[in-house]
């Protein structure tokens, strides 16, 4: 009897807790989601107060698959997550490889590798769009400068002046044309998620057999094979849990989008969501309710592919 | 030992500059943002004071005068505090039942857990607020952003806890049971000095991900609970030139996680193992 | 100091603390110069009214979604709010915040008729306005002179991209035009409806049907892509405001069309002023804009905001900020009354004045035949931010040639037509 009753004691609280913050504001949303609801409509005054008397069914859902944007959101989120779990992954096993064996320094570097992972995602976008990606103001746009300006003084120079001269002046690329802003959130959301990466691999590679190891060298394997049979197999674990943690994460970016481009050429549902929600909320709430099954379908997908590994 | 010694010096010398080259890279954009905040939003902008400058200190004077930096920073060490405490103590009892006494439906009840991250935040936001203003009255509160911090990262952190605690031989946990120590004593005298570690790293990733948490900090409050992330929210663009004020609130605002990273870091290192240890 | 000294002075302090204000005030601001400017100047109201107030100053799109947010659910965490022409109007319709009512010495008639207009429902105004202003063009006279063009008050637009083409020189780092190009509705099409408007062109006919797909858009964007596109700097797609006023005082922009209020940013030598080009509608090409200050219907301590929105938009808060030691008359919020542009010492201190005033004048917010709805560069009407923006989008796609014009403006009216459907305008 105890045996049965106490840990489902324990796990109440919190079941409890996540039950209502789920709960909640998914109902509300469901409800939203079925009647017409605006903040402010002069027009139509009633359907400023959330009422079942304004029930239109599925005509929310029509409006959201309906807009300009739709098929992009979710083209873009799965891109962009897609992106950044590709980048993350292969650079932090390569990272987490490269300064596993001690170095001079070795403790430096970890500390400098990892200070990424702290900052906020908002400074993160306005330090990478404004500082450094800015096409004439930024370092981007100093670098070109003064990489054209140094090339056009040695088109001057004897002897090798007819080789620079061939030169084309370098453009400075616009990340935040609709072209290009999704590249520069994959950018910059990389940078602060690769670190992340490092350090559960890094974690990981410490507790790798070291005997099998120095048996593998023994039989002649080289370091390419080493790491083909050894290591990433013993980091299939670790690459499940960055892949779905990341993936939680990574599905919900807000700040990044808009502070690169404001949903010009990239797109996320949550993005789309915020725009509705400056007025039509019946809108903003089926909009969710897609969020929340796409969210169920990367989940499901996920668990598919690494819920094995993950949960053993 | 000696097969080591035989790869090649220049291997090594190698390795170690490319390390140190990929460490400096990471780090660069940080650094450029410690420096910028020491410009004056003028000589921001001109490629001429590009790393030679007179330094200034105005930025962050005027941030300290004009923005009231400190009452976000202590808004930010309170709410995150309390929220990575309260998330551990409901998290770690609920984590040890899972991986303790393991039913049938576990492994799915941490599942859907882990699916309530996946919830859009900005579809409920108005909801929320007519909720915790209207209804409760607890908008712009320390406990609101508490309470709403403690069950955004509650998920992962139970999971983290869940891998940690399963790695913890049954046997260790039943010796107390035979001597008979109640459930309350297991947690605190067997499991929590056991899995220390574990705990540990996941109280600072806790504590990390509270402190740059930007959706609901900055709309659930107004100025009594705002924290260091609404601060931002505010600098982000304001009218004129800005790249050196918004260098300094962004160094200040991520400048006392990033240093709590650093001394934290072994710890972290040690402790993000996910039960991979075998 | 004994004990007993202690204790008196720590409960005098604690009372001081908890007894010395009348009222407390929770103040939303945009942040922007003149509001954080207030901060200090009105550390001499709080001592002379005993009324503390607390700031809360946000970026411009954070502030819109808190104060709508708050507003929206029957208010309660801020008593004076920060908005803008586009929302006073039809928050005062809506109910959403109160009406003014000012005292005789307020002098309300000294405020400018634009601006009155501007911020009124039904002839009932809703918001004070703090600070004001129109767009004109600001262009480098050096520059114009070496390269032997003019640019004149209304000049047409032709002979304004003939300017920025004989101006613009990237290879050393200046760029003929420097204009919006990030979206948003009060971003790029702030500037483009301005230019639309100047080539005849409006958002909505009477019942609400967007114009997007008519012939003075296509024009008029043509005429945007292709200017900026051929003339304007690198990246102008993520161009606003503070971006250009960066490039503009690293002198890297050869003239600038922008709200009057960067006159007084600029750092630049040999800058000029000209009224916005014009294509030839009556109906004017130059923008109007207040930040304005309202009190949200709701809020427990609507008699003192009164007060404090009486005092900050006063003639006297002109005063304040042009004789404090920290400030001057350089400094001093215009755009909003008439006796500012009075003022001797303001004249001496802004050049930008005159030509300010007489944008502000020109602007026509009022509905007309061109355009049947209240705003020059939006419609005051609750649906306009999620139209603006949408096209704010396809505009920047056209900007970026990851579009044709074409496609972005039928893209433009099918997503403008679908929210005004929506909204319930028509069938």
């Amino acid at each position: 009897m105890a045996n049965r009753t106490l840990p489902r004691l324990l796990q109440t609280p919190a079941v409890i807790l996540l039950l209502l913050w789920m709960i909640v504001p998914l109902s509300m949303t469901l409800y939203f989601s079925f009647i017409r609801y605006v903040l402010n409509n002069l027009r139509r005054p009633e359907w400023t107060k959330p009422s079942i008397d304004n029930w239109r069914g599925f005509g929310n859902y029509e409006f959201v698959l309906n807009n300009k944007d739709f098929i992009l959101a979710i083209q873009n989120s799965l891109v962009i997550v897609g992106s950044i779990l590709f980048l993350t992954v292969i650079l932090g096993v390569l990272i987490a490889v490269l300064i596993n064996k001690t170095f001079p320094g070795q403790g430096i570097v970890r500390v400098l590798l990892i200070s990424p992972f702290f900052v906020m995602p908002a400074v993160n976008a306005v330090l990478w769009i404004n500082m450094i990606l800015d096409p004439v103001l930024g370092l981007q746009g100093i670098a070109v400068d003064g990489i054209n300006t140094w090339i056009s003084g040695l088109k001057d120079a004897p002897l090798v002046g007819w080789f620079f001269s061939l030169w084309p002046t370098l453009e400075p690329i616009s990340f935040r044309a609709t072209q290009t802003s999704a590249i520069a959130v994959i950018i910059m959301v990389t940078w602060q998620w690769t670190p992340f990466a490092v350090l559960i691999f890094m974690t990981s590679l410490q507790s790798e057999d070291q005997q099998q190891k120095e048996a593998a060298i023994l039989d002649g394997a080289n370091t390419w094979n080493q790491f083909r049979f050894l290591t990433l197999p013993h980091l299939g674990r670790p690459i499940a849990i960055v892949v779905m943690i990341q993936a939680i994460f990574h599905l919900s970016l807000y700040a990044e989008i808009e502070i690169v481009s404001r949903g010009n050429g990239n797109k996320n549902l949550p993005y789309l969501i915020g725009e509705f929600a400056n007025n039509n909320i019946g809108a903003a709430s089926a909009t969710g309710i897609f969020a929340v099954i796409l969210a169920n379908i990367v989940a499901i997908f996920l668990l598919r592919m690494i819920g094995k590994t993950l949960m053993e | 030992m000696a097969i080591v010694a035989q790869s090649s010096k220049y291997g090594q010398i190698g390795r170690t500059t490319l390390a140190w080259i990929v460490g400096l890279l990471f780090f660069f954009p940080i650094f450029w943002l410690v420096l910028t905040s020491f410009k004056t939003d003028a000589d921001a902008v001109k490629p001429e004071f590009l790393l030679f400058f007179t330094p200034t200190l105005e930025n962050y004077v005027n941030m300290t005068e004009n923005y009231d930096y400190w009452r976000f920073a202590r808004n930010s060490v309170i709410t995150s505090v309390f929220a990575t405490v309260f998330t551990l103590a409901v998290g770690i009892p609920c984590a040890y039942a899972m991986a303790f006494n393991p039913a049938r439906r576990t492994k799915d009840v941490l599942m859907w857990m882990l699916s309530t991250k996946m919830l859009p935040a900005a579809g409920v936001l108005y909801p929320m607020t007519f909720l915790t203003k209207n209804i409760l009255g607890i908008f712009d509160t320390h406990f609101l952003v508490i309470i709403v911090l403690s069950l955004i990262n509650m998920p992962i952190v139970i999971w983290m806890l869940f891998t940690y605690f399963k790695e913890i031989p049954r046997e260790i946990i039943e010796a107390g049971k035979m001597d008979g120590v109640n459930t309350w004593g297991e947690i605190r005298e067997i499991l929590i000095p056991l899995a220390w570690g574990g705990i540990a790293s996941t109280a600072l990733l806790c504590f990390i991900f509270c402190w740059n948490e930007a959706y609901w900090t900055v709309r659930l409050t107004t100025t009594d609970a705002a924290t260091l992330s609404k601060l931002i929210e505010g600098n982000r663009a304001p009218e004129g030139l800005f790249f050196g004020r918004l260098s300094a609130v962004s160094a200040a605002a991520v400048g006392p996680i990033v240093v709590l990273g650093w001394f934290c870091q072994k710890q972290l290192v040690q402790g993000l193992t996910f039960g991979a240890v075998k | 100091m004994s004990l007993k000294n202690v204790l008196c002075t720590a409960s005098a302090v604690a009372f001081a603390a908890t007894g010395a204000f009348a009222a407390e005030l929770t103040i939303a601001i945009v942040n922007n110069g003149h509001m954080i400017n207030m901060q200090t100047v009105a550390e001499a109201y709080t001592e002379e009214t005993g009324v503390k107030l607390n700031w809360v100053a946000l970026e411009e799109g954070v502030l819109r979604e808190q104060v709508t947010s708050d507003t929206a659910t029957g208010g309660g965490q801020y008593d004076v709010i920060n908005i803008g022409m586009q929302e006073a109007p039809i928050w005062g319709a809506a109910g959403w915040i109160e009406p003014l009512n000012f005292s005789a010495e307020y002098d309300v008639e000294d405020i400018l008729p634009a601006m009155r207009a501007g911020l009124s429902n039904d002839g009932t105004l809703y918001a004070a306005p703090f600070y004001g202003e129109s767009s004109m063009v600001m262009y480098r006279k050096d520059l114009t002179d070496a390269a032997g063009v003019t640019i004149r008050d209304n000049d047409s637009w032709a002979r304004v991209k003939d300017a920025a083409a004989a101006i613009h020189d990237p290879d050393n780092g200046v760029y003929g035009a420097c204009l919006r190009g990030k979206p948003g509705w009060g971003d790029n099409m702030a500037f483009i409806t301005t230019v639309v408007n100047s080539f005849g062109g409006a958002w909505f006919d009477e019942e609400g049907r967007p114009q997007l797909d008519s012939a003075m858009w296509n024009e008029a964007i043509n005429f945007y892509v292709d200017l900026l596109g051929n003339y304007g700097p690198p990246g102008s797609e993520g161009n606003s405001f503070n971006e250009i006023l960066a490039l503009y005082n690293e002198g890297k922009c050869g003239m600038w069309i922008d709200a009057t209020i960067a006159a007084s940013f600029l750092e630049v030598d040999g800058v000029e002023y000209a009224q916005s080009p014009n294509a030839g509608n009556a109906a004017g090409a130059n923008w109007l804009w207040a930040w304005a200050f309202a009190i949200p219907a709701g809020s427990p301590n609507a008699e003192e905001a009164q007060k404090f929105i009486e005092w900050a938009t006063s003639k006297e808060y002109v005063q304040a900020v042009g004789n404090h030691p920290e400030f001057g008359w350089g400094s001093v919020p215009t755009g909003q009354r008439a006796s500012t542009y009075e003022i001797a010492e303001f004249k001496a201190a802004a050049g930008f004045a005159a030509a300010e005033m007489a944008a502000i004048d020109s602007a026509a917010p009022a509905a007309s035949d061109i355009k049947p709805y209240v705003g020059v560069q939006f419609a005051a009407i609750p649906e306009f931010p999620e139209v603006g923006s949408a096209v704010a989008q396809e505009m920047a796609a056209a900007l970026s040639g990851a579009k044709s014009v074409e496609d972005a403006l039928a893209a433009s009216q099918a997503a403008a037509d679908a929210i005004m459907r929506e909204a319930g305008y028509y069938e």
